[in-house]
């Protein structure tokens, strides 16, 4: 049975909160947010759940303590619920210690007071400082393991904070604490350069389940926040067919019809390789259709973008002004990676977006090293996996640094798709080229494309591979012109074997005609002969027979004149 | 001396505890060897009366209080030096605060 912890991410660590009607020791070094931890736990409890909580304070006074109280929820009360109840339990300072003594006066008062107020939340912050006035160490333990089995009679889910040491370790007889207590929690801090890492371990937690390791988390005005990874069964699953237009015709083509919903793109790239451009096509396009978007970006202001993309065409200002689209820009070496998470994630939260872009996702190395910003990227894809959250995340590739692209590392498998933006250089000009490395569930173009940026946007062309090289630019025009040329060559060609041809047929045709002409002129002039021999042959007989009879002799035809 | 008000002592002890039962000897003891008119002694069980520990605020036992004084000496009262010399601030205290009402 679990009580919600009211600390965000703590839950879901713990696989629902505290363990109900147990304690729970919280050790920490100085500042690492116990008393905060505390003040949350009891404070959702009475806001929350209508749960009076007692708090006994033993390093801080009340006032102090109540000053900087986070109110249930959000966003934070500056007082605290009237149903959270305090008392100071640190000796006044003229107090005289004579001999050695317990805390038989703790259990007795915080009985009375739980009873008194109906109390289902206790909180004992900074138990050590009172432990340090008991010299005898037998008498600390006996002492300790007297409260342990109060508190675990009394019903009560409790927290006992407990400071740790110069060596990071609580105090030696906090052993048995650590043993007695049902749930142990440690919260460490390390330097990463100037900036302080804090992690959540989970010791133990008697009897239940919790997500082990170290646990990211920050102390801001929403009180101590745990990064956690939602688990994937929770993820929203999108139909692999459903897309989200690129804003890239082309790409959209590319990539069976755009981004996958609710995927992660990796866009990677040199610097001035149209990465933000290509986030701002992308954005552009989820505006148009009414799409709430959210653009964060590291190192360069918002506005600048804004504009820069206006130059080649994309609009982002009218649906910045009108709230559609939210740009905010971060320096990412000012603050931890974990509370750039948390911020994206505040925004996530109040924008609601569906398109999220972070360029450049890879600025997160510079708020603590490429391990932390793996580990804070990756939570961040499960974030939009979690919220159905289409996003692109840019990469900036330093030459100069060969680890600086995140392409190199293992992010680049937890991204859904790869899209690789650069330039490739031939005869002396740098053409800016697109590559689909890697789309997952689609059956992508392989292809290079050349990404071509005017003040309409983008555009990509193709490209002509010659053995080992793509060409692009100018070559790639040359080649597009030659091939022109050689077609125009073959037309050329056709048409005149057409006219040849053509030429022959009339020729032949006349010559048909005149042919014909011939035969009909043969057949008449035959037609004629034969007429003449006809009536020849009638006139000689009649002439031979008149011949004949004159000269009855004998009858000459050749002289019959 | 003679017409003031004792100072009212309270001793909160914790159970029959080994610890009490030492408080209470060593008190009792001062004020014997003393001025016993000069003080009245009132000891109270945590367990027994939590509200009044709650009100008194009393978190470790056993704790000496002088509720008019707002002093207060914890431990068992073994180290009988800071004990006298806590009993003796008090009358002091007492006799101050007397002089300046008469």
């Amino acid at each position: 049975m679990m009580i919600a912890s009211g600390i965000a991410g703590l839950d879901a660590v713990l696989n629902g909160g505290f363990l109900t009607g147990r304690t729970t020791v919280v050790s920490g070094g100085t500042g690492s947010g116990k008393t905060v931890l505390a003040s949350q736990f009891l404070s959702a409890g009475a806001v929350e759940h209508g749960e009076p909580g007692l708090m006994i304070l033993f390093e801080e006074s009340p006032a102090t303590v109540a000053a900087h109280f986070p109110g249930g929820g959000w966003p934070p009360k500056s007082e605290p619920h009237a149903a959270v109840h305090f008392i100071d339990g640190r000796l006044p300072e003229d107090t005289v210690q004579s001999g050695s003594f317990d805390l038989g006066g703790l259990i007795a008062v915080a009985g009375a007071a739980a009873k008194m107020h109906g109390v289902k939340r206790l909180a004992i912050d900074g138990i050590d400082a009172i432990f340090a006035l008991v010299e005898d160490v037998h008498i600390r333990r006996r002492e300790l393991a007297r409260l342990l089995d109060w508190l675990a009679d009394s019903g009560l889910t409790a927290i006992l904070t407990v400071k740790r040491g110069a060596a990071d370790e609580p105090p030696i007889y906090f052993d048995l604490a650590e043993f007695a207590a049902d749930g142990v929690i440690a919260l460490r801090s390390t330097m990463i350069g100037e900036l302080q890492r804090r992690t959540l371990h989970v010791v133990k937690m008697r009897g239940a389940g919790f997500v082990s390791g170290g646990h990211p988390y920050v102390i801001g005005e929403r009180g101590v926040q745990v990064l956690h990874a939602p688990t994937r069964t929770r993820w929203l699953t999108q139909p692999l067919d459903s897309r989200l237009s690129t804003g890239v015709e082309r790409l959209d083509l590319m990539l069976q019809g755009g981004y996958g919903v609710g995927t992660t793109t990796l866009v990677s790239g040199t610097p001035g390789s149209a990465k933000t451009t290509l986030s701002a096509a992308f954005l552009q396009a989820g505006l148009q259709a009414g799409e709430r978007c959210l653009y964060v970006g590291f190192d360069e202001p918002a506005e600048q973008v804004v504009s820069d993309a206006h130059s080649v065409g994309i609009r982002l200002d009218d649906a910045l002004s009108a709230g559609l689209l939210r740009a905010e820009s971060f320096t990412a070496g000012s603050l931890i990676a974990e509370e750039h998470y948390l911020a994206i994630q505040g925004l996530i939260e109040s924008h609601n977006p569906s398109r999220l872009v972070i360029d450049p996702a890879s600025a997160l190395d510079k708020a603590g090293g490429r391990d932390i910003g793996d580990v804070i990227r990756e939570r961040l894809v499960v974030l939009m996996k979690s919220r159905g959250i289409t996003a692109l995340f840019t990469s900036a590739t330093d030459g100069s640094i060969p680890t600086s692209d995140l392409a190199r590392t293992r992010f680049a498998t937890v991204c859904d798709a790869w899209i690789q933006v650069g330039f490739s250089s031939q005869d002396g000009e740098r053409n800016r080229t697109l590559a689909v490395l890697k789309a997952r569930g689609t059956g992508h173009s392989n292809q290079i494309r050349e990404l071509l940026l005017s003040e309409n946007g983008i555009d990509l062309a193709d490209v002509y591979t010659s053995p080992g090289n793509v060409l692009s630019g100018t070559a790639r025009m040359q080649r597009e012109q030659e091939i022109a040329a050689q077609r125009e060559i073959e037309l050329e060609r056709t048409s005149d074997d057409l006219e040849s041809l053509d030429r022959e047929r009339e020729k032949l045709s006349r010559s048909l005609e005149a042919m014909q002409r011939r035969l009909t002129e043969l057949a008449d002039d035959r037609a004629g002969l034969v007429e003449r021999v006809k009536s020849s042959g009638q006139t000689r007989a009649r002439d031979t027979g008149e011949i004949r009879s004159l000269r009855h002799g004998d009858p000459n035809p050749a002289n019959g004149a | 001396m003679d017409g003031r008000e004792p100072v009212a002592l309270v001793l909160f002890v914790s159970d029959d505890s080994p610890r009490s039962i030492v408080a209470i000897a060593n008190v009792r003891r001062a004020l014997e060897a003393g001025t016993e008119s000069d003080f009245v002694l009132q000891v109270v069980d945590v367990f027994a009366d939590p509200d009044r520990a709650l009100a008194a605020r009393v978190l470790v036992t056993p704790t000496l209080l002088a509720p008019a004084a707002a002093r207060r000496l914890v431990g068992d009262l073994s180290e009988i030096e800071k004990l006298q010399y806590f009993l003796h601030g008090l009358q002091t205290a007492a006799a101050a605060a007397a002089d300046e009402t008469v």
